[in-house]
């Protein structure tokens, strides 16, 4: 009877263990890379697991590295719940966190006032760039993936005009922006880290996601046309602007997390290529399975292991660019839906057996 | 400004650099009509192209063979592809996630090999390898105007000519051909009459793999005679929308490639002459594939409608 009661919950629970069997097989691959190519692999072992939460500084950087995460990923989150695959992250992102550093050196307003309003507009400023491949895809069925993806690298070379055109201080040694007045920027939450307010705007864009894909008619929408288009169709929801609806969404909080993070972390513009925050929110939404909560913690899980990432790569000999290969096979683990897919028939036919005898 | 922009001199090296610019581009799509053929928008020639032009630049720094160079960089293109292959059509991972991550995982190596083997992160320019030689075709060449145009290409530029036919004659005149056609437009039916999906979906991107390879040596091995890991740039994309643009049609998809080429000829011709910074002018190609897909994507629903 208890043999029963386990492989009830094997199968019940499959989703979830093939997940981690997924994440454990990726950490396996990289491992033996590390393990060939290091000469100190218990180092990089020990900086990867432990050294992220070694200091309440270091802690902090969790948290500093989740802001982006978790925006992102609800962003992707809300606009793959619609079905479509907006991969227009990084770009949007990019072009946002330009933009919010014109308006931080050309606003002249007080300070709490001056990032409210330059976060409210890169907001606006999201939903717009977002919304034109999901546009072009739903007035000229352009494919979605390749105009969203080339449009990145559009934002880019615009992004960079504007850093080395219109706000470069020809005075510094590396390419970069003006620095903010510090009315726009903003301030640390903690002391003695580096995590700043635009951790509230986090918990705000994480309720606003809850709340709607779970409480409103227009989440309701969103995950039906996601989930299936045509009884979408028949149930009378307008297919086409519930997407783009979802799509705008998702823009505006990507242009949110563009905007915080250029005013609570770097504090002047001098990024001059994408961030891979794309890739990040892919994985996270993998991992997290498109449920908001999920979503939130596989955030912060993820987190964990970029700060680890980083902390291995200024300690030990392993670069940070194992990370991206890791993150790249980590989506391909867990979006294999057939991996492991043998375990759980096996539990299946071992639970069908036990109900003979 | 202008005058500069037509004098004789600065229009022959335009045409000459247009077909050196489409030379990679029409390897890559090669690859992706025939992995269109087969029934996958193959989202990851960008990943297959950047990891075999690293294989291809890196082996020839230690086996100073060229030929040897290509064959392990069309191995691992082959790879690359295999691995996306068994993902999607064995495991049933979404071909857009596993495409997408397998462009990830490429950056990231592309930073990482060169790092661990030569020291340096995503780069290997320090270390001398070798390029592919030009060739200077006879009468062709003595002839003024074309002969600066069209002779003194790269090998590989010439090769591709021979490429897109047999890809064509793959395609559209032998047995394999068609069960690829079969198996991608429709399954089922090609199941029915006996044709293994599976294997001959998996034949298909290792076809995929060998052809787009080349064109990511040609990047390293001849456009730069170095790797860098941002050196294939979007190029596996504009390949993916020239493959759908032509409907997977291999003679027009290599003369939309030569298009795309010219612009992107266009885009880097004119940094040097015309005031716009530079960085504007990089969009070009970008945009012009945007433009690209949304046309695709309107022909397609007009011509349903016309079907109907």
């Amino acid at each position: 009877m208890n043999q029963k009661k386990t492989l009830d919950l094997g199968i019940r629970s499959f989703e979830m263990i093939r997940t981690l069997l997924a994440i454990l097989l990726s950490f396996v691959a990289i491992g033996m890379v590390v393990m060939l190519t290091s000469d100190q692999p218990g180092e990089v072992l020990y900086w990867f697991v432990i050294g992220p939460v070694t200091s309440i500084r270091r802690i902090g950087q969790i948290f500093q590295v989740a802001i982006p995460f978790t925006i992102c990923s609800l962003a992707f989150t809300v606009m793959l719940r619609a079905g479509k695959f907006n991969l227009c992250t990084d770009g949007v992102f990019y072009i946002c966190m330009a933009f919010a550093s014109m308006l931080a050196l050309s606003l002249d307003l007080p300070p709490i006032i001056a990032p409210i309003v330059i976060i409210l507009l890169c907001a606006g400023i999201g939903a717009v760039f977002a919304l034109i491949p999901a546009t072009l895809e739903y007035k000229w069925n352009a494919n979605l993936v390749v105009a969203a993806l080339m449009l990145n690298y559009v934002w880019l070379h615009v992004g960079r005009y504007i850093l080395l055109y219109v706000i470069n201080d020809p005075s510094l040694t590396y390419t970069g922006s003006y620095k903010f007045p510090a009315a726009a920027t903003l301030s640390t939450v903690i002391p003695g880290t580096s995590v700043h307010t635009g951790l509230y705007a986090v918990i705000i864009v994480a309720i606003i996601v809850c709340v709607v894909i779970k409480r409103t008619r227009l989440g309701f929408s969103v995950t039906q046309v996601g989930n299936n288009l045509d009884f979408a169709k028949a149930s009378g929801i307008s297919v086409g602007l519930t997407a783009l609806a979802a799509q705008a969404i998702g823009g505006a909080f990507i242009g949110v997390g563009g905007a915080v993070e250029v005013l609570g972390t770097y504090k002047q513009f001098k990024t001059d290529a994408l961030l891979s925050y794309g890739g990040y929110a892919l994985l996270i939404t993998a991992v997290g399975k498109k449920d908001p909560k999920k979503v939130i913690i596989a955030s912060i899980l993820i987190a964990y292991m970029r700060a680890g990432a980083a902390l291995v790569n200024s300690k030990t000999d392993i670069p940070l660019e194992l990370a991206d290969v890791l993150q790249g096979i980590l989506v391909i683990f867990v979006a294999a839906e057939l991996l492991f897919a043998n375990m759980k028939h096996r539990w299946i036919v071992k639970r069908s057996e036990l109900d003979i005898y | 400004m202008l005058e500069i922009l037509l004098s004789p001199a600065v229009l022959i090296n335009y045409f000459y650099s247009i077909l050196r610019m489409s030379t990679p581009l029409v390897y890559g799509s090669m690859g992706a009509v025939i992995s269109k053929r087969a029934g996958t928008n193959n989202l990851a020639i960008e990943a297959t192209m950047l990891l075999s032009a690293m294989a291809g630049c890196m082996t020839s720094i230690f086996v100073k063979n060229l030929w040897f160079s290509l064959l392990v960089a069309i191995l691992t293109g082959v790879l690359v592809s295999l691995f996306l292959a068994i993902m999607f059509l064995k495991y049933r991972a979404d071909s857009r996630m596993v495409c997408i991550s397998l462009n990830t995982v490429a950056t990231g190596l592309a930073m990482f090999v060169p790092l661990v083997v030569l020291g340096a992160k995503g780069n290997t320019s320090a270390s001398p390898s070798l390029t592919f030689p030009t060739w200077s075709i006879p009468f062709i060449k003595d002839i003024p105007v074309v002969g600066q145009i069209l002779s003194g290409q790269c090998c590989l530029t010439y090769i591709a000519i021979l490429v897109v036919i047999a890809v064509w004659f793959l395609l559209f005149k032998t047995p394999l051909g068609l069960r690829i056609r079969a198996a991608g437009e429709t399954p089922e039916a090609a199941e029915s009459v006996g044709v293994n999906v599976y294997r001959v979906k998996l034949l298909s991107f290792v076809l995929t793999g060998v052809v787009s390879s080349i064109g990511g040596c040609f990047m390293s091995m001849y456009y730069l005679s170095w790797f860098t890991y941002g050196m294939i740039a979007g190029r596996g994309f504009i390949c993916l929308s020239v493959s759908n643009l032509t409907n997977g049609r291999p003679i027009m998809a290599a003369l939309v490639a030569i298009l795309f080429g010219a612009i992107d000829a266009l885009a880097n011709n004119l940094q040097g002459v015309a005031s716009i910074p530079a960085d504007l002018l990089q969009t070009l190609p970008y945009l012009v594939t945007v433009i690209g897909v949304t046309m695709v994507g309107y022909l397609d629903v007009k011509r349903l409608k016309a079907e109907k």
